[in-house]
């Protein structure tokens, strides 16, 4: 970059003398060759052979200056397109999360230090694609819907401050709340307000508890004080995992294996704790999943109720749980995720189909699986 | 000032009306006392006969499932049977809990 800069100084100044010895001959010639390209060849002929206004070295000066501005000017678009390790390794990360097909070899052309090696790799990765399009094995390619990494919510990094704080900064949403790149709108009930992802994470991070890449935000009731930290709330999450199987749902098949599952990897919001049985036993309508689970919490004997309620996509799922209600109000925490679920759509071309899609990525667990928490 | 009344009659009508059921259910059970889960019942004669005692009784010690009247399902071995509950032995991967069930909840039990 300074190579380039020093050298198209070093051009103007060889343009600026030029000018000045023409212009000393001839002000005509002098303004031709100021503001014609190319003039100065004119005027180098014209005066070759007078010794106060030739311009041959001049010319040539400003010819090996261009020339070496040229060169510089080149390696500066090669590194901008090469970029640092840094840059390069988020790059093959990117290609890897895409879903783009590379051999060892070309990850380490990708992160070499020369940027020859990384040019040169960069366009062989270019032909494979072209090729690959042609052909019946090519890798799936649409990262809105193909893309097997979750999708995590980017959002503004979000302040610590106390709960309270929080909850007063906290904006309620109402009426249709839309994910544009998730393809989910939510009609958020009368009587219930939403609140951002970002709101929400303010309030976990206020009570301590990790940030959830998953959460698209809170559904709180109207009657609620968001302000009092024991008031109940829905979480509502996003699995961008893929289109997710159906399985037959027999309660009291789904609950033995739960149980004997002594390592349960739940991936829906859970207490922590055992699990105890079906407060409310799994079903499933085609579009929606929904079940409560009465959980013994961890080196405590106080029994608490989760509810979920799972709303079915093409390419994932969105989740509506309530996390630790008392086991005498499974039935308000049941119908309340249940009524979210079925009040949350998805655009067409996103909704859930029984059968597979042909292409697209698939979830490694059914809907049984979910209920029972199994790996 | 009758009209007036009947106006706002209507329009409590008409938002009622309108309203999802499941959002009515939920407003009541906002708005209702809690209802106690598992205490157990108080006796009643009539519900107890209902629930066939004897029935339940013969499958103490087994493993079975039992199925409550709100689609709760609970499996484990049962170890006691009495008029007013059923008790559950529920082994949790780290330990094992003792769990009652009011038999006035309780719509069935299955061997497993």
């Amino acid at each position: 970059m300074k190579l380039m800069l020093i050298a198209y100084a070093l051009s103007l100044m060889f343009v600026l003398l030029m000018v000045v010895r023409v212009w000393r001959a001839s002000v005509l010639d002098g303004v031709l060759t100021l503001l014609v390209p190319f003039y100065f060849i004119i005027a180098m002929i014209k005066y070759w052979n007078e010794p106060d206004h030739n311009i041959r070295f001049h010319v040539l000066g400003l010819l090996v200056c261009s020339g070496i501005a040229f060169y510089a000017a080149t390696n500066v678009a090669r590194d901008a397109i090469v970029g640092s390790p840094e840059q390069r390794l988020a790059t093959v990360k990117a290609l890897r999360d895409q879903g783009v097909a590379m051999t060892p070899e070309q990850e380490k052309g990708l992160l070499s230090d020369d940027p020859a090696v990384v040019m040169a790799t960069l366009q062989s990765l270019d032909v494979d694609d072209a090729d690959g399009a042609d052909g019946a094995a090519a890798p799936p390619r649409d990262a809105e819907f193909e893309n097997p990494a979750p999708v995590a919510v980017q959002e503004r990094p979000a302040e610590i401050m106390s709960y309270a704080e929080a909850a007063r900064r906290a904006t309620f949403n109402r009426g249709n709340y839309t994910r544009e790149a998730i393809g989910v709108t939510i009609d958020v009930p009368a009587k219930f307000r939403l609140i951002s992802a970002t709101d929400a994470r303010r309030l976990d991070q206020a009570r301590g508890r990790s940030d959830d890449s998953r959460g698209l935000g809170w559904i709180i009731h109207e009657n609620l004080a968001l302000t009092d930290p024991d008031a109940w709330h829905v979480g509502v999450r996003w699995h961008s995992d893929g289109w997710v199987a159906a399985a037959a749902l027999d309660p009291a098949g789904l609950l033995d294996v739960a149980l004997a599952n002594k390592t349960p990897t739940p991936r829906v919001a859970v207490s922590h704790g055992d699990l105890l049985g079906y407060a409310i036993a799994p079903q499933f309508d085609g579009q929606v999943l929904d079940w409560a689970e009465e959980r013994v919490l961890a080196n405590s004997d106080e029994h608490v109720v989760d509810c979920h309620a799972v709303r079915l996509g093409r390419r994932g799922v969105v989740e509506f749980t309530i996390t630790g209600m008392a086991p005498k109000s499974a039935a308000l925490c049941h119908t309340t995720v249940r009524l979210l679920a079925t009040r949350a759509s998805f655009a067409p071309g996103k909704q859930y189909e029984a059968a597979a899609p042909a292409e697209g990525l698939r979830a490694p667990y059914t809907i049984a699986t979910l209920a029972t928490h199994a790996p | 000032m009758r009209a007036v009344w009947a106006s706002a009659v209507m329009a409590v009508a008409l938002n009622a009306f309108a309203a999802n059921p499941d959002e009515a259910q939920i407003e009541q059970l906002m708005n209702a006392p809690a209802k106690p889960a598992a205490t157990p019942a108080k006796p009643d004669k009539t519900t107890a006969a209902k629930n066939e005692p004897d029935s339940a009784a013969s499958l103490v010690g087994q493993r079975v499932a039992v199925e409550t009247r709100q689609r709760g399902f609970y499996v484990g071995t049962l170890t006691a049977v009495t008029r007013e509950t059923l008790t559950l032995a529920i082994e949790l991967p780290t330990r094992s809990v003792s769990y009652s069930l009011p038999r006035g909840d309780v719509a069935s039990v299955t061997a497993r």
